[in-house]
């Protein structure tokens, strides 16, 4: 998957494509926008608890005082709820942070699809000076003083501690990160009863108003690229334009990328506001709201929306065998 | 031997190199990496070609999400950095036609994303404006909002012409019927401002919708058309057929190798077979050289046997010739001993006979001067007896020529008698006395010869030349009477015709035998000379060759040669009748290694000598 080839000690894990199973595709690939999360995923499970250990470690950070999971709260929907997250020395981001939940099936990380693996990612936000503000030599030499990573790196890679085996292990880990079995997902899997008429009547909706054009596939989002503001100009009615604003363009210098981000995964949008890259809609509604103005260019009822916010509840799923909160 | 072992393990070092080398050559088709690659590349080609459905579907409005595409791109971008990687030592050197058509791959997968990316974008948005335009347009211009009459005439045509001018734009992409959808919309546009709020928003949607699907569509057609038109199945064709060429290529040289590594295995059991043979062929040829040399050895053995039995029979035969020589020396010896004895028995003999002869002679030396007495006083008394001169003159007649003639001739016999038993008692002396064995200094015994003969030299008027003499090895009495018995004869026998010259030397060339160096000495003389018949007889008792010329019994000569000889010399003489005589001694010049005690010729002379 990744272009980072990592050398891996233990023959027998092989990491499956992050896709649905040819059980949840098929027959329902055509009849539905939306496809489940596949229920397991095949990880080395020594990496996934050598990654989960780096995603909390905070020597990962220049000052030791953010890890991953500070702005990535699994206990709080893989996020910080914050519009910009409080970086190394509290310098605060540019962007709204997304959801680590369920990242391994987006497209592309980052909101300017910038990094094509999870493993290319996490570059990002280890250097960025607003966040983690440290380099791969510094973290490296952090966690060779530390007997257990050796340990625990020497034991999975022949390399040992490196910045492919590093991010290999951390990349491992958010991709367990899946949210199957929600209750769409039954329903998308038959269980007719998993979902209310309500959430069932907010579903066609969500297909009717024609948020499924971009919310689509097995994340609800995070497949395809998108320009903000199609029907209107959405930096314009906001104000203060940024240089993140610029989304897509400031990785490809393309005119047509202009104001491009990749669009959302929406599994979790219940549990993860602010929305937005620039975490300016608080709610759903306003979210909603927006999408219908500037991407749809149509005006969506109180009533439609309300069904579409609980369609959306039906989404987020389990992680360790337990709701998301 | 050790070369010929040699040379074999080189060229099996060489074969067994030549083998691997081929079997590595061989070894080069990769057929699993071959069907990797092949497969690869058909997967990826099958992920294009369902891509491309996929484009065709969602481009028609067809397709659910966009996942699949998704997933085709990852997978296409796995598939191609699998080819990239390539697995298979097939293409490991890297071909640049592989390499040119794999980066073109890559080239064109990176564009069909990035098209993709935006086909995706622009196709959500026109999909959702064509699916939202024709309800809007009736919302907004439909029977049940004809009810509420907001909306009437011309502009309601214009909306309606407008709607179907889209809806015909977005499924001809006619460049008319867009330029038609324009004008109506430029005639709505005219009319905005006569409309309620609520119809002027969604008129104002209807045209924002109309503009996205007219500026959306031709772009997603573009798009669409682009993403088609890609050759990515030309370049993955080509990819295949570069692949299928090389493979094939390699295959072919494998296969030529291949039959070499058949070849050679073949060749080499033939050689194998060859030096098997030749080894036989040798090993049989050692056999027979092995039989050969032990058919060698035994005749060599019989040879050496019979030279065994030969030598034996020959030492058989030198032992029986050593028994008979021994025999044989033994009876010499037998002889000789008995020759000495006889020798000894007839010195004692010729002594004794002497010795015995002397008294008699006496006796008759003594009684015929007694008859001569006794014949002077018969004379006397005849002169005194007055007897007739007749009977006086008879008698003294008978006294003197009958008896006187008598007794003188009693009396010569007798002093014949006496001289021949003296030389007899010196020849048995001169085998018998002991020798005095030493170095005899010559010049003074010649010195003192000459001196002693020196009234007869006078007499004889002869001139005698001594020359210096070196010394001998011998008895000095022996070697004084040889010179002095050569010496004398040649004084004796001197021609009285003509002056006589003695000459007594030394050649300068001693004679050298097995056992000694003698000193060859001579007298020479210009006397009589010895005649040839006289030779033979020279050296033998009571021979004299001149019974006028001088006195004496005939025994000198044969003294000398017996001293001569008895010192281990021999004398020789040489001599020309009436011209003179040579006498040649030798003697050793010094001590003979081993002393003679006889020699045959020695005892041979004396038996000569006597009998």
């Amino acid at each position: 998957m990744g272009t980072a080839r990592v050398h891996t000690n233990t023959a027998a894990v092989t990491v499956v494509p992050v896709s649905a199973s040819d059980e949840d595709t098929g027959k329902l690939e055509s009849a539905e926008p939306i496809q489940p999360i596949p229920l397991t995923i095949a990880l080395d499970p020594a990496k996934v608890a050598l990654g989960e250990k780096l995603f909390n470690e905070t020597r990962l950070s220049h000052d030791n005082t953010i890890a991953c999971a500070t702005c990535h709260d699994l206990a709080s929907g893989g996020t910080d709820h914050l519009i910009h997250s409080l970086g190394s020395g509290g310098a605060t981001g540019d962007v709204n942070s997304p959801t680590v939940f369920n990242s391994g099936l987006n497209f592309r990380q980052f909101w300017d699809g910038r990094a094509a693996t999870l493993e290319d990612q996490i570059d990002g936000p280890t250097h960025h000076p607003k966040e983690m503000n440290s380099s791969w030599p510094e973290i490296i030499g952090k966690l060779n003083q530390a007997p257990d990573y050796v340990s625990a790196f020497t034991h999975l890679y022949p390399d040992g501690i490196t910045s492919l085996t590093i991010k290999d292990a951390i990349a491992t880990f958010e991709r367990s990160l899946i949210t199957p079995n929600s209750r769409f997902d039954k329903f998308l899997r038959g269980d007719k009863q998993a979902i209310t008429n309500d959430e069932k009547a907010g579903y066609a909706l969500f297909k009717e108003y024609g948020c499924v054009a971009c919310h689509q596939g097995i994340n609800v989002g995070g497949n395809m690229f998108q320009v903000l503001g199609v029907m209107a100009d959405y930096f314009k009615d906001r104000g203060n334009e940024t240089k993140a604003d610029l989304g897509r363009f400031n990785v490809t210098g393309d005119q047509a990328d202009l104001h491009t981000f990749r669009v959302p995964s929406l599994r979790l949008a219940a549990l993860t506001a602010p929305y937005f890259h620039d975490g300016t809609a608080k709610t759903l509604e306003q979210a909603i709201d927006a999408m219908a103005k500037y991407q749809l260019g149509r005006y969506i009822n109180d009533r439609d929306k309300q069904l579409i916010i609980k369609f959306l509840h039906t989404l987020p799923g389990e992680y360790k065998g337990k709701p998301l909160l | 031997m050790k070369w010929g072992w040699l040379r074999h393990a080189v060229i099996v070092g060489l074969c067994l190199m030549i083998f691997v080398v081929l079997f590595i050559k061989t070894q080069k088709v990769d057929n699993a990496g071959h069907e990797h690659m092949i497969g690869t590349i058909h997967d990826l080609t099958m992920q294009d070609a369902a891509l491309n459905q996929n484009i065709i579907r969602t481009h028609h409005g067809m397709l659910g999400n966009y996942d699949p595409f998704v997933r085709a791109i990852a997978e296409s971008r796995e598939l191609q950095s699998d080819l990239m990687g390539n697995p298979s030592t097939l293409y490991r050197k890297g071909l640049p036609e592989v390499d040119k058509l794999t980066a073109d791959a890559r080239m064109l997968l990176d564009k069909k994303e990035a098209l993709l990316e935006s086909f995706k974008s622009k196709n959500a948005i026109l999909k959702n404006s064509l699916r939202y335009f024709p309800s809007i347009v009736a919302m907004t211009i439909g029977d049940e909002a004809e009810d509420h009459g907001r909306i009437n005439g011309e502009l309601k045509s214009e909306l309606s012409d407008l709607a179907v001018d889209i809806l015909d734009y977005s499924l001809s992409g006619s460049d008319d019927v867009r330029m038609h959808a324009s004008d109506h919309a430029d005639e709505i546009l005219e009319k905005l401002n006569s409309l309620s709020k609520e119809d002027r928003a969604n008129v104002e949607l209807i045209l924002l919708h109309a503009n996205i699907i007219v500026r959306q569509k031709p772009a997603v057609d573009s798009l669409a058309a682009q993403l088609l038109s890609l050759p990515t199945t030309q370049v993955y064709g080509g990819l295949n057929t570069a692949y299928d060429e090389e493979y094939g290529r390699v295959v072919r040289e494998a296969n030529q190798y291949r039959f070499f590594l058949y070849l050679f295995p073949t060749l080499l059991l033939a050689y194998i077979a060859y030096v098997l043979l030749r080894l036989k062929k040798n090993t049989t040829a050692l056999h027979d050289a092995v039989e050969h040399l032990e058919l060698q050895k035994i005749e060599l053995t019989e040879s050496r046997e019979k030279l065994r039995q030969f030598n034996k029979e020959l030492e058989k035969r030198v032992q029986e010739r050593t028994v008979e020589l021994d025999s044989t020396n033994a009876q010499l010896v037998y002889y000789l001993e008995d020759i000495t004895r006889k020798n000894e028995e007839n010195e004692m003999f010729v002594y004794s006979v002497s010795h015995d002869l002397r008294s008699p002679l006496v006796n008759l030396q003594g009684f015929s001067q007694e008859l001569v007495a006794v014949s002077d006083d018969i004379r006397k008394l005849i002169e005194q007896c007055a007897c007739s001169e007749e009977i006086k003159k008879r008698g003294l007649k008978m006294v003197e020529e009958d008896m006187g003639g008598s007794i003188r001739f009693i009396q010569a016999g007798v002093v014949r008698l006496s001289n021949i038993m003296d030389a007899l008692l010196r020849l048995s002396r001169a085998g018998r006395v002991e020798y005095q064995i030493q170095h005899v200094d010559l010049d003074p015994i010649i010195s003192r010869i000459v001196s002693s003969m020196q009234s007869i030299i006078a007499q004889r008027g002869a001139t005698l030349t001594i020359q210096p003499l070196p010394a001998a090895w011998g008895d000095p009495t022996a070697i004084e009477q040889i010179f002095a018995n050569l010496i004398g004869n040649a004084l004796n026998y001197l021609n009285p015709k003509r002056p006589g010259l003695i000459e007594v030397g030394c050649r300068p060339e001693p004679e050298t035998t097995a056992n000694a160096t003698l000193n060859v000495y001579y007298v020479k003389d210009n006397g009589l000379g010895i005649s040839e018949q006289a030779k033979s007889k020279l050296f033998k008792i009571f021979q004299r060759m001149h019974p006028d010329a001088a006195k004496g019994e005939g025994v000198g000569l044969a003294i000398v040669r017996r001293m001569v000889e008895r010192h281990g010399g021999r004398i020789t003489v040489e001599s020309t009748e009436g011209e003179g005589t040579t006498f040649i001694v030798t003697l050793p010049a010094e001590q003979i290694k081993q002393a003679p005690i006889f020699s045959t010729s020695e005892q041979a002379t004396l038996e000569a000598e006597l009998f």
